[in-house]
This record gives C-alpha cells, structure tokens and sequence, in this order.
C-alpha cells in the first residue's frame, strides 16, 4: 500500500472508532431504532389483513409489503436526510476545537488526503449504524409479520437508506469545513439546510428536485400514488436512481468546494 | 540544517511579528529564548510549515519550504510540539500515537508498533498506554505530546515550551532525551526556562521585537554579563533604581540580593560569576537602554 492510500485508510480506521465512541452516533442509532421498532410492536398484528372477505392473498401481501415500507422509510429517510448532516456537522471542526489540526498539518497529509480521510472514517461509522439499525428492524419486521417483499424492503436499505447516509452525511461533513467549533458547525449545517430544502426547495423545477438535498424522489417515493402503484414496486425506479446520481455530482461540487478551502487556508496562514 | 535568509512576517493590522531574519542552525541542539511576544513561536511555526513568510527564504536540508513540493518533504522529517498541544480525547494514548505514526507515513505495522512500545516507556505512559487521552492529566497529555514529536525518527524536532507543565525529574529525564536524540538531529527548543537551555544546547539565539538580539553558545551570552552581577545583603537599604534584581532571598544577616548594573560603593557588593540566565537578563537591560536612548 503507498502511503497516501495507508494515511487514508489509517484517518479512516480512526475516524470510524472516535465517531463510535462520541455520543452523536451513538444517540442517533438508538433514536433510528427506537422509531423504527416501536411503530412495529404498536401496530398490532397486520396479518389480521388476511381475514379480509374479498380480497386475495397476493393483495394481501402487496398491503403488507407497502406498509411495512412505508412505516420503515418515512422515520428512518426524515431522520437521514435531515438529523445526519446536523449529527455529523463537528465532524471536522473538532479537530480545530481539539486544537489537534495544528499538529496534523505538521504531518505530510495533504489537504485531499484529509478530506477522504474523514469522509471515507465517517461513511463506514454512519453505514455501520444504519447496517444495525437494518438488522434489528428486519428481525422485528419478520417476527411481527412473516413474509413481505423482500425485494422492495431491501431495495429502501440498501439502495435508498445506503446512499442517502453516504449523501447527506457527506454534506453535513463537508458544509462545516470551515468551521472553528462544534456550536458553529451545527449552526451553519442546519441554516444551509433549510436553505437549500426549504427556501430553494419550492418551484425550481425537476433538477432542483433531484439535487435538492431533501432528496424528494426518494423521499416520496413509497407513497402511494393513486394509478402509480405500479411504481413504487419497481426496484431501481429512474428517478430514485438520477436522484442520487445528482446527489453525488453535488457531493464532488462540494468536495472540491471544501478541498480548495483547505488548501487556500495552508497557502495563506 | 536549515537556512533562514531575511525572513519576515507580518500580521494583518501592521504587526511585524518577524523582521528581516537571517539564521543558519546546524545539527545539534538550538535554544531560542526571548520574552513573550518576541517571535519565537511565530519563526517555529514557520520552519514547520505551519505558517507563510511575508517575504524571504527558508529551506530545510535544502527543501525551499515556501513551496508546496518542499513544504511536504520537509514534513516527512519533522517532529512537532506545539506549546498548546491538541489531542483526540477519545483516543486512547497508544490510538493517538499510532494515528499519528500513519499520518508521518510509517506504513509497517510492526514497526509502528515497537516505536510506539519504546515511546511510551521513554515517556513512562507504557501502564497508560490503553486508558484514553481525556482521563489524562496536564503532564501526562504533554508526556503523550513528547513522544508524538519523537515518532518515526525525525531529522528536525522542533518543540516550543516542552517541559511546560512537567514535574522537576520529568523535565530533567525529558532534557536528557533530547540532548541524546540532538547528537545525531537538529533540535529546535524555544522555552522560557532559561536552566533548560543552559543544561542542554549548545548553540543559541535571542530574539526580541521580531529581530534576532543575540546568536552565539551559552557561553558568550554568559560572558556579557562578565563583571556586571554581584551579590548584596543588605539590612534595610535602598538598592538604586539603575540595577537589576535577578533574585532575592531572606537570610540570618538580612535579604540577600543577586543585581545586573553597577551598584554604589557603599553597599559592599561582591562580584558573582554570572550565569546564562545573568547574560540574558544582561542583554535584554542593554536592548532596554538602547531603544529608549
């Protein structure tokens, strides 16, 4: 391994234990379980759908199946898209809090390597957090209700919930760049976000849609649609799909934005 | 080692923190003392890269280190202390030390590991090698701080105000690591202790206002003050407002006083050998009186 790709594995490996050992994280993950969960248990027993007169197992199935989607994406896509970018926020102006910046600079990192660094550090303890989160909601799906679709429950984890972590959780890393403390960094995420969702977010037409970081196709996506249900069981929808292609354009647009930050502080101290 | 050829820098609002320094340091060890505000801290973070001159030439081992290629080779050689160490409090001390031995681009695991082993016991931390850094106390943080500066075997160790913080034996046991490790480096130490200067190196400089006052060894600043210090004990009189106390202390016969000046005969003061501590009091009294004359 040459020694960028050892400085950035090294940053990651660090990143990914002090994440874990902070309360955000931690708070975060019980709070993603505990709205999934409970709603589970409260609902009571939905297979009592299958009593229906008139209607057809394979009905029955498809009810479950969206419900179970929709109970499971509406917490868990409010709480990524809005609460992960504000939780991750002080993820880089800690460093200057800790007063630890001045001695990794001192060290040969570069400004890039940094940024990857804590990024690649921050998606494998936000991706391990929802991984859990996944397990202990699909135990309790399966022993509430038994058989779903698999597919489209797999399909909200692993394509959705996956990319809207590494997306937004991004962001809220990456907005905060420039940020000399905690208090500051959180401030300025969630004024950024309700500025980019809320303000920007009305009336500026399909491609604000798709790059607003609301994320609003996947947001929406599992509510059902009267004439569109069609939709919401077709894995890898195109609009989900261009949804996080424009997520990750804006994410390299960002990327650069904080790398060129970065390297104008260094040349400018 | 490194040359430093009319180096300045100022500050946005007109501050000169440096004003046109020239300076060769050598392999050794290189004391930097002046008072507060003079610019040593300001000319270490620069030789580390930490800062951009305004203008002038720095390089290390012949890495101009105003530009970005030689700012990053002369990375690759440097151990840092900084005077406010800054530490991940979530690490433990053995983490911290290995996070930092990655970023200095120790790839063999190893490697790291045995440095890290012998660090810790340099530093006496091997027992709290597994605790983590916000259980630490000051001292035991700035023990931490030293052993990341010595990671990875460094050609140039710069530490501002090391043994700040520490007890007396660990001050004298962390001097004697660096004046072993200077044999075959360049130890930069910039510190307000004068006795830590005077145990240790053997090339120093005084800076004062951004300006280099004095550069030579410990000896030749000692030799300013060659019949210039002397001993008093009085029992009630007035010393002269022109002389420098450098130390009182209360015995049986009265208060016994150590000045820098010439005192009036009357006061039957006792010529002393004076010390490195003596010499910089000495010149920083000339500098006093030269700028207000």
């Amino acid at each position: 391994m040459n020694i960028t790709a050892h400085q950035i594995w090294g940053m990651a490996k660090y990143e990914f234990k002090m994440h874990w050992r902070r309360r955000a994280l931690l708070v975060l993950t019980l709070s993603m379980i505990l709205i999934l969960v409970a709603p589970i248990f409260l609902s009571g027993d939905l297979t009592n759908l299958t009593n229906v007169d008139g209607v057809s197992e394979e009905n029955v199935e498809k009810a479950l199946s969206l419900s179970v989607a929709i109970v499971t994406w509406f917490p868990l896509s409010s709480v990524l898209i809005f609460i992960l970018p504000v939780a991750l926020a002080d993820t880089i102006p800690l460093d200057k809090q800790y007063n630890v910046d001045e001695l990794l600079r001192t060290t040969p990192l570069t400004p890039a390597v940094y940024l990857w660094g804590k990024l690649i550090g921050t998606w494998l303890a936000t991706l391990s957090s929802v991984f859990i989160v996944m397990i202990i909601a699909t135990i309790a799906w399966i022993s509430q209700v038994g058989k779903f679709d698999y597919v489209l429950y797999a399909e909200i984890w692993l394509v959705n919930a996956f990319s809207i972590t590494i997306l937004n959780g991004s962001l809220g890393v990456l907005l905060a760049v420039g940020q000399p403390n905690r208090r500051r960094a959180i401030v300025v995420v969630i004024g950024l976000f309700a500025l980019l969702v809320f303000v920007l977010g009305f009336d500026f037409g399909e491609y604000w849609n798709l790059a607003s970081p609301a994320r609003m196709p996947m947001l929406t996506y599992f509510i059902p649609i009267e004439g569109q249900e069609e939709l919401i069981t077709t894995v890898f929808n195109r609009q989900v799909m261009l949804s996080i292609l424009m997520g990750f354009v804006e994410l390299l647009i960002i990327w650069l934005a904080a790398w060129g930050w970065l390297k104008y502080q260094d040349n400018n101290r | 080692m490194i040359e430093i050829n009319h180096l300045s820098k100022h500050f946005k609002g007109g501050i000169h923190a440096l004003d046109d320094i020239t300076l060769n340091i050598g392999t050794g060890m290189f004391g930097l003392i002046g008072p507060n505000g003079a610019g040593k801290t300001t000319l270490m973070r620069i030789i580390a890269g930490l800062l951009r001159p305004t203008s002038g030439e720095i390089s290390v081992s012949g890495n101009d280190i105003t530009q970005a290629d030689g700012k990053r080779a002369m990375k690759t050689m440097l151990g840092y202390l900084p005077q406010e160490l800054g530490l991940y409090p979530n690490l433990t001390a053995r983490e911290f030390l290995d996070y930092i031995a990655i970023l200095k681009g120790i790839t063999d695991s190893a490697s790291r590991k045995k440095q890290i082993d012998d660090l810790l016991a340099m530093v006496r931390l091997e027992d709290a090698g597994k605790r983590r850094l916000k259980a630490f106390s000051g001292g035991m943080k700035r023990r931490v701080g030293i052993a990341q500066a010595l990671i990875g075997t460094p050609k140039l160790i710069i530490v501002d105000e090391p043994t700040a913080g520490l007890d007396p034996e660990e001050r004298v046991r962390f001097r004697n690591i660096l004046s072993d490790i200077a044999t075959r480096c360049t130890v930069i130490l910039s510190t307000h202790i004068i006795e830590d200067i005077s145990q240790s190196c053997n090339d120093l400089a005084v800076m004062n206002h951004g300006k280099v006052i004095f550069r030579g060894a410990p000896r030749e600043l000692i030799q300013q003050a060659q019949n210039h210090v002397w001993g008093i004990i009085s029992t009630g009189e007035r010393l002269p407002q022109e002389v420098t106390i450098v130390s009182t202390l209360q015995v049986a016969e009265g208060v016994q006083y150590r000045i820098l000046g010439d005192p009036p005969a009357h006061l039957n003061a006792q010529p002393l050998q004076p010390s490195l501590e003596d010499g910089y009091m000495w010149l920083m009294k000339q500098r006093q009186i030269e700028s207000v004359g």
